[in-house]
C-alpha cells in the first residue's frame, strides 16, 4: 500500500473478494491500534522464538469459518501482507493438521495418494546409517524364532 | 423401484378419480379434475421420454427417492458442533496446496511438530520432495523447536530420521502396527519388546575381543520383566573388529581409540537426554488418558444415580455396567454405545428377568443374576 501512497482514487484489488475483504476489514478494525511488529525483530526473532499455535479467543472467533473463506483469507492476507492475519491463518491450517495420519491429511486436503503399495512399504523402513546393521542380524534371528514356532505348533 | 411406485401411483390416482366422479357431489368434483389434467398431461409415453432425457442419478437423489417413496421421514442425526471434526467441506483446502505461494505452505509447515511433517512426508510424492530436500531444513528445526525440551540434534542423524526416531512409534525390526515404546537410545532404534527376547549382552563373545577397546563397546540396559538386561549388538562388535585390525601401526589404533572414547560419553549423554525426555513424554500422556478416563467415568456414574433417582428405579445401572468395556480414553458422546449401554439395558429389563425368575428358571441363572455386583463398583 505504501507504493501507491495518499490518494482518491480507488485501489484494484483483483484477487480478493468483497466478502473475503469485509473479513480482513473486521480483523483489522478489531485489531486497530496494536504495535506492528519490527520487520527486523521478527527475521531475528524467527530462528529463537518458539512458535506456539494459540490463537487468542476474538481471532479463534473469527476464524472459525469454512474451509473455503479459511482458504481465501489466507490468500487475502497474504497478498495484502498482512502479518498477523496470515499467522492466525497459517496456526488454524498447522492445528487442523496436527497430530492426524497421512490418511487423515490426504482426505483433509484432498490430495491424491501416489505412492505404490511398495513404495508405501518402504516408507517406513527409511534407510539408517547406524543401526541398520543390528537390525538385519535381529530381523533374521527374529525370522528363525517365528520360524521355530511355527514348526513346533505343527 | 421408482418404476413400481409411479406406477401405483397412476393408479391410485386414476382409481381415486372414478371413485370421485361416481361419489362426489359436483361442488368438489373440481379438483378432481385437476388431478385428472395432470394425470393426462403425462401419458406412458411421454413419461418414458422424460425418463430418458434425465441425468444420471446421484446418490443424494436415489436417497431423496428413498425417502419419498418408501420409508417414513426419520431425522437425520446432527452431529454436536464442538465434535465437528473439520468446518466445511472435506477437501477444499485442496487449493491450499495449490494456489498458495511455497512460502506461506512453509510458514503453515513451521507451526507443527517433526512428527506431523514426517506424516505430511508420507501423503503424496510432491509434499515429500519438499519436505525431504536440504532446502527445507529450517522448517525441520524450526518444527524441532516447537516441541518442549527436546535434546539436539545428534550429528548422525539427518533431521527426517531424528524425527522418526521420536515420533513414529514402530518396531523397526518386525513393523508390527501398535505401538512400540522401547527405544534403544545409544542404537537410535525402536525395537519391541518381542523382537528384543534373545538379544542380550554376550560376555563370552566380548571376552575374545581385543582387551584395548572392549570396554569402549556401545551397549544399553533396559528393564525386562523386572530386572535390567544389558544389550549390545555382535554386528557392531564385529565391525568395530575390523576397523581395528585394519588400522597398522600402534600410532594409529590409539588414535582410533581415543577418538572411539570421546565418542562413547557424548553418545550416552545424548541417549540419557533423550531417555527422560521420553520418559516425561510418556508420563505426560498417561496422566492426560488417565484424567480423560477419570472424567468419563465420574460423569457416567453421575448421570446414572440422577436418572436412577427420576425413576425411583430399584436396581440402578450403575451395578450392571461393565465398566471394563466402557473405560475408553475418549471423551463420553451422546451417541456412543458401550458397556454403560448394556447396564441400562440390564436394569431397565431386570424388573422382567426377575419375575421370569420367580416364576421358575434355572437356579444358575438366578445365581448369576442375584449375584452382588457391588465390587465392581
Amino acid at each position: 500500500m505504501k507504493n501507491v501512497g495518499e490518494s482518491d482514487q480507488p485501489i484494484p484489488l483483483p484477487n480478493v473478494s468483497s466478502s473475503v475483504l469485509k473479513k480482513v476489514l473486521e480483523y483489522c478494525e478489531h485489531h486497530r491500534g496494536e504495535p506492528l511488529p519490527a520487520p527486523d525483530a521478527d527475521t531475528s526473532q524467527d530462528d529463537t522464538r518458539k512458535r506456539t499455535t494459540d490463537i487468542s479467543e476474538w481471532d479463534q472467533k473469527f476464524i472459525t469459518v469454512d474451509q473455503e473463506m479459511l482458504f481465501e483469507i489466507i490468500l487475502a492476507a497474504n497478498y495484502l501482507d498482512i502479518k498477523s492475519l496470515l499467522d492466525v491463518g497459517c496456526k488454524t491450517v498447522a492445528n487442523m493438521i496436527k497430530g492426524k495420519t497421512p490418511e487423515e491429511i490426504r482426505k483433509l486436503f484432498n490430495i491424491v495418494n501416489d505412492f505404490t503399495p511398495e513404495e508405501e512399504v518402504r516408507l517406513l523402513a527409511l534407510p539408517h546409517s547406524y543401526h541398520q546393521l543390528i537390525l538385519s542380524f535381529w530381523h533374521h534371528q527374529a525370522q528363525i524364532k517365528k520360524e521355530n514356532e511355527w514348526a513346533e505348533d505343527r | 423401484m421408482a418404476r413400481r411406485s409411479l406406477r401405483i401411483q397412476e393408479q391410485l390416482t386414476t382409481a381415486k378419480a372414478l371413485i370421485s366422479d361416481v361419489l362426489e357431489p359436483p361442488a368438489t368434483r373440481k379438483r378432481a379434475k385437476v388431478t385428472k389434467t395432470e394425470n393426462d398431461s403425462k401419458p406412458p409415453e411421454s413419461r418414458k421420454r422424460t425418463r430418458k432425457n434425465l441425468p444420471k442419478k446421484t446418490v443424494e437423489d436415489e436417497e431423496d427417492e428413498y425417502s419419498d417413496d418408501m420409508a417414513p421421514a426419520t431425522k437425520r442425526r446432527r452431529v454436536p458442533e464442538e465434535y465437528r471434526k473439520v468446518r466445511g467441506r472435506f477437501g477444499l483446502l485442496q487449493k491450499l496446496v495449490q494456489d498458495v505461494p511455497l512460502e506461506v505452505i512453509l510458514e503453515i509447515f513451521c507451526f507443527l511438530e517433526p512428527g506431523d511433517l514426517l506424516r505430511l512426508s508420507r501423503t503424496s510424492k510432491e509434499l515429500r520432495g519438499i519436505l525431504m530436500s536440504r532446502s527445507t531444513q529450517d522448517v525441520w528445526r524450526s518444527a524441532r523447536e516447537n516441541v518442549q525440551d527436546l535434546p539436539p540434534l545428534p550429528p548422525d542423524l539427518n533431521e527426517p530420521q531424528y524425527a522418526r526416531l521420536l515420533e513414529d512409534a514402530y518396531c523397526y525390526t518386525c513393523k508390527h502396527k501398535g505401538r512400540c515404546e522401547t527405544i534403544l537410545w545409544t542404537f537410535r532404534a525402536r525395537v519391541c519388546k518381542g523382537c528384543l527376547e534373545g538379544q542380550v549382552y554376550d560376555h563370552e563373545y566380548l571376552h575374545q575381543q581385543p582387551h584395548q577397546y572392549r570396554n569402549l563397546l556401545p551397549s544399553e540396559e533396559l528393564l525386562l520383566k523386572h530386572s535390567f538386561v544389558r544389550f549390545a549388538s555382535n554386528k557392531i562388535t564385529a565391525q568395530y573388529r575390523r576397523e581395528f585390525e585394519a588400522l597398522q601401526t600402534e600410532e594409529e589404533r590409539q588414535a582410533w581409540i581415543e577418538l572411539k572414547k570421546v565418542q562413547k560419553p557424548a553418545i550416552e549423554k545424548h541417549a540419557h537426554l533423550c531417555r527422560m525426555w521420553h520418559m516425561h513424554k510418556m508420563g505426560d500422556r498417561d496422566r492426560a488418558i488417565a484424567r480423560i478416563r477419570r472424567d468419563r467415568k465420574s460423569a457416567q456414574v453421575f448421570s446414572f444415580f440422577l436418572a436412577d433417582w427420576l425413576n425411583n428405579s430399584s436396581s440402578p445401572a450403575v451395578f450392571w455396567t461393565n465398566w471394563k468395556k466402557s473405560a475408553g480414553a475418549k471423551k463420553r458422546t451422546s451417541w456412543t454405545r458401550n458397556g454403560v449401554d448394556i447396564g441400562i439395558e440390564q436394569a431397565t429389563s431386570f424388573e422382567t428377568t426377575n419375575l421370569s425368575i420367580s416364576l421358575g428358571n434355572s437356579p444358575t441363572k438366578l445365581g448369576r443374576l442375584t449375584r452382588p455386583t457391588w465390587w465392581k463398583f
